[in-house]
This record gives structure tokens, sequence and C-alpha cells, in this order.
């Protein structure tokens, strides 16, 4: 394989004595054939040209032309405004994307991106139309879009929505035998057995039982400020404060948010994002928890149970049981 | 090295970029995936013993991801080519004779991209035009002077050279020698990154960059 300071070099010689002038068919078919002959030449060539044309802009402030933010004027061309308007998108993207990369993609197949999380793992994943995807512990779902519809299907766990509108492309998300159907809104889907939980914070979504035909018993629109509980084929809807929305969404910040409740409830909660599992003994049955948690400090979590109310970890085989006393 | 080549035999695709006309598909790499450099350069820097091989390394990611992209785009792109790099290594680690435990360790660690990411942000015209100003800062003065001459008061290669006084193959190579520092420079990203890889760019310009190739 030719080194790749070799294939930059060649590549900025064929751009720079094209740029000489006196440019003959004869040389572009030679070109041609240099580009044509490994992709590493094309893509050479691609990179080199698209940051010299970005670097007309330079010419903007040479003349002492006062500097123009956004200027509409220099690069003319579809690929240049492209390139001006999203260039650096994909860098928010990558932050994003990388700031917790928590298992490797397993696969990509012609129809569909797999993505997961370990347990206390969390991902966010931008995606190609502008959407938003934030990924909860212990998740797995698969992205499959087509032209007709951005799919998503939860296997497992918990994800946070924001959706970019396009009306050509519905986002659906399927889980559990429902689906929740979007076009650009903000909402959250939840599978954690059997249940389905769906919280919409901004716009709203239908939601709409698998199999079944449409109609009234089987579809509804649910609003932001929302949250649906599905369970045993029963969906019940119902509105909620915006504190409870913000704390049931707190995972999105690696918080857990606590409004006093029974100890039992935040160990589950705990459980969903630490190998280690609790169990709670009868006698902290009634310990009642309140406050915000980091979901993965569970140490921090057990010795301010240990001061705040005398509640100690006991190992119980490879869990730990929360007594009192 | 590629085992399929996709690449159509005719394209003048750089005229087609002059034309306002390009592929789509080097459009979307353009657009999509080389302002992913910078990430991409750090994160085969931090766990590739062998700095020697990253520029080829990183050859061998975009090849892999033009090639395996051409007929369907990924969803999430960024996270699409930090797996294909991924990948790459481990492919690379297996060849390898003598491989570093600690190697094996880092790239198997869940969060092994977490420090690479640029902040999060998108840039605006204005950031995006002082960053071009840095690249163009950190070529040698005679390259820049010809740059200037070139890019910024638009004359020609041949009234660059009467103007300085210089053979027009020597500007000729000053162009291209530019064009490959701005590219790295302008795609390295962070600040800290930009003078460091132009410059150990710069040294492997002045090796093999200008060389002739007639």
């Amino acid at each position: 394989m030719t080194p790749a300071s070799q294939t930059d070099a060649e590549a900025a010689a064929w751009l720079a004595r094209r740029d000489a002038g006196e440019w003959q068919p004869s040389d572009q078919a030679a070109l041609d054939d240099w580009a044509s002959a490994c992709t590493a030449n094309r893509i050479a060539l691609l990179r080199l040209q698209a940051v010299w044309d970005k670097a007309d802009r330079l010419r903007a402030i040479a003349g002492s032309i006062a500097i123009v933010p956004e200027p509409e004027t220099e690069l003319h061309s579809e690929f240049g405004r492209a390139l001006r308007r999203r260039w650096y998108a994909p860098l928010t993207a990558v932050a994003a994307a990388i700031a917790a990369v928590a298992a490797p993609l397993l696969l990509i197949d012609e129809r569909a991106e797999v993505y997961a999380t370990p347990v206390g793992g969390f991902q966010r994943l931008p995606l190609a139309d502008g959407s938003r995807v934030e990924i909860n512990t212990d998740t797995r779902l698969e992205l499959r879009f087509s032209e007709e519809e951005r799919r998503v299907e939860l296997d497992q766990g918990e994800a946070f929505f924001d959706v970019a509108s396009d009306r050509t492309r519905p986002f659906v998300v399927s889980t559990g035998g429902y689906r929740v159907i979007a076009v650009g809104t903000a909402f959250s889907v939840r599978k954690l057995g059997g249940t389905v939980a769906v919280i919409v914070t901004e716009g709203r979504v239908r939601l709409e039982r698998g199999g079944g035909p449409e109609g009234p018993g089987n579809s509804a629109l649910v609003s932001a400020g929302h949250v649906v509980n599905v369970s045993e084929a029963v969906a019940v809807v119902r509105p909620a404060p915006a504190e409870t929305l913000a704390e049931s969404l707190s995972w999105r910040d690696g918080l857990l948010v606590f409004n006093d409740q029974p100890l039992g409830e935040v160990a589950a909660e705990f459980n969903r994002y630490n190998r280690r599992q609790l169990l709670v003994d009868p006698s902290a049955a009634d310990v009642v928890v309140g406050g915000s948690f980091r979901a993965t400090n569970l140490e921090g979590f057990l010795r301010l149970l240990e001061h705040g109310f005398g509640v100690r970890p006991e190992p119980a085989g490879d869990r730990l049981l929360l007594r009192r006393g | 090295m590629p085992q399929s080549l996709t690449v159509p035999t005719k394209l003048d695709f750089i005229r087609d970029l002059k034309e306002k006309r390009i592929d789509p598909h080097d459009r979307w790499f353009a657009d999509q995936v080389l302002p992913l450099e910078g990430a991409l350069t750090r994160f085969l820097r931090r766990v590739w013993p062998d700095a020697a091989e990253i520029e080829d390394l990183r050859q061998d990611v975009y090849v892999r991801v033009y090639e395996a992209t051409r007929n369907r785009k990924p969803i999430a792109t960024s996270y699409y080519v930090f797996a294909v790099a991924r990948n790459l290594l481990t492919d690379r680690l297996r060849r390898r004779r003598v491989v570093a435990i600690d190697l094996v360790a880092d790239l198997a660690a869940s969060n092994v991209l977490s420090d690479e990411v640029p902040a999060d942000r998108v840039l605006s015209g204005r950031q995006e035009l002082a960053r071009l100003e840095r690249a163009l800062a950190d070529l040698p003065p005679r390259c820049r002077e010809v740059f200037r001459l070139r890019k910024i008061e638009s004359l020609s290669q041949r009234e660059v050279a009467e103007r300085l006084g210089i053979a027009q193959s020597t500007v000729e190579k000053h162009v291209a020698g530019a064009m490959r520092l701005l590219a790295t420079g302008f795609l390295a990203g962070t600040e800290a990154d930009t003078t460091s890889s132009a410059n150990s760019e710069r040294d492997s310009v002045d090796d093999a960059g200008i060389t002739d190739r007639r």
C-alpha cells in the first residue's frame, strides 16, 4: 500500500498543477486515472480540495472588508453551502457520541444499526436526520431508517428521543407491541420487562397498539406533559407535573432523583445502573429516601444510608442486603 | 488494501466540484466524515503506540468508511467512523507479534473514546474563519506568502512567480505544500492540536511533500 503521506503529496501535486493553469483535457484524463486507481487517492483529492475551497473565505477579510459572520457570497456551490452550514455540526455529534461510549457498535447490516449499553452505561447518539437519541443503562435498540419511516426498535431499556421534524418520514419507536409515532417532538420510552412507559416532553406523539385495527381503542394521542404506563395490554395516559417529568428524565444527566420514595423503589432504580444488586431487608423497608444521586455512585449512596439511616449493607451471595439496626 | 473498488472509472469530480456538481457520496464524505478528522486523529494517537503509523491508519479508516458507505449511509456517522477505527486497530493488533497488554486493555475499555471529544458546540462561520487563519499562520513564511498572493489577492501562479521573482515550478510546489498544511491544520480541530499536528505535518511536507512528480 502506498503510504498516506505519499498519497497526500501526490494529490497535492496534482491539484497544484491544475491550479497553475494551462490544464488540458489530457491532463484531466490523467488525473481521473490517478483518482480512480484507488479510493485513497480519491479521498486525498477530496480532502485537500474541500479545505482549499473553504480557504476562499479568507479573501473576505483581505481587502479590509469587515468580517461577515456568515458570508453568503463566498462559497456559491451547493457543496460549499452544505459544507459551511454543516461542516462542524458532526463535531458536536462526535462530542456527544464519544462522550460516553458504552458498548461497541454490535453490527451494521443492510437494514439495521444496533446499539447497546451495559449496566451503568449511557450513550448519546446524534442521528443523520438531525434527531438525537440518548440511551440509558442496560438498553438495546435497533435503528432502521428507510425512505418511508425512521424506525427504532427498543428491545429493552430506556431512551430519550429528540426528533427532528420530517413530515414525510415519521419517527416510530416500537416496543412491547406498541408503536410511538412522532413527527417532530421529544419523548422518552422505557421498557422494563413487560411494562412500557412513555414520557412526552415536547409536542405530541401517537401511541398505537400493534396487531389490532386502528381505532379509539387501539391508538391515542399523547401531548407534552403526559406519561403513559402500559402493562398487561392496558395503557394509562395521565398528566404529570413538570417536576415529576424532570425527575423521570434525570438519568440524562447521570442522576437519579427521588422524591420521598421507599427504599425498595430506590434500590430497584439503583439496580438498573449497577452490577452489584441491592436487596432490601424488611427491617429497612420503611426507610424513605429523597434527593438526587449519581446513578453509578453506589458507594456514596450506601455510605449515606449508613450515616443517615443506620442501614448497613451485608453481603448476601453476590448481592448486598440492606438491613437496619 | 481495498478488496473491492467501487470508484467509477470516469469521475472528473474536481471539475464537478468547481461546476457545482459533485458526487453525492463525495459530498457526504466531506460533509460528515472529514470534520471528524481532529477527534479521530487524537484517538489514534492516544491508543496506537507507533506515531509514525497514525497517518496511514487514518487513511485506512477513511478508505474503509468511504467504501462501506457508498450504498448505505450510517445513521449515526460519528459513532460509525469510530467503530470502524476500533475494528481496524483490532485487526492490526491481531497481526502484530508483540502486543502491549495495556494497549489491548485500552482498546477493550468501554470508555476508550471519552477523552477525544472536542467541545460540544457547532462552529460558527466566524470561528471557522478563525480556525482557517490559525492554520494559515502556521504555514512556513514563503509558503504563506505564495498562498496569500494566489488565494487572497487572486493572482495566477505565473503572476505570483513574477511578483516574488521565483520559478513558476517553485510556486506550484508551495501551493501544493500550502494545500496539505491547511487541510491538516484546519481539520485538526482544537487549538492545541492545530499547532502540534500542523508542525508534524510540516516536517513530512518538507521531507516528502514537495517532490516533483514529473
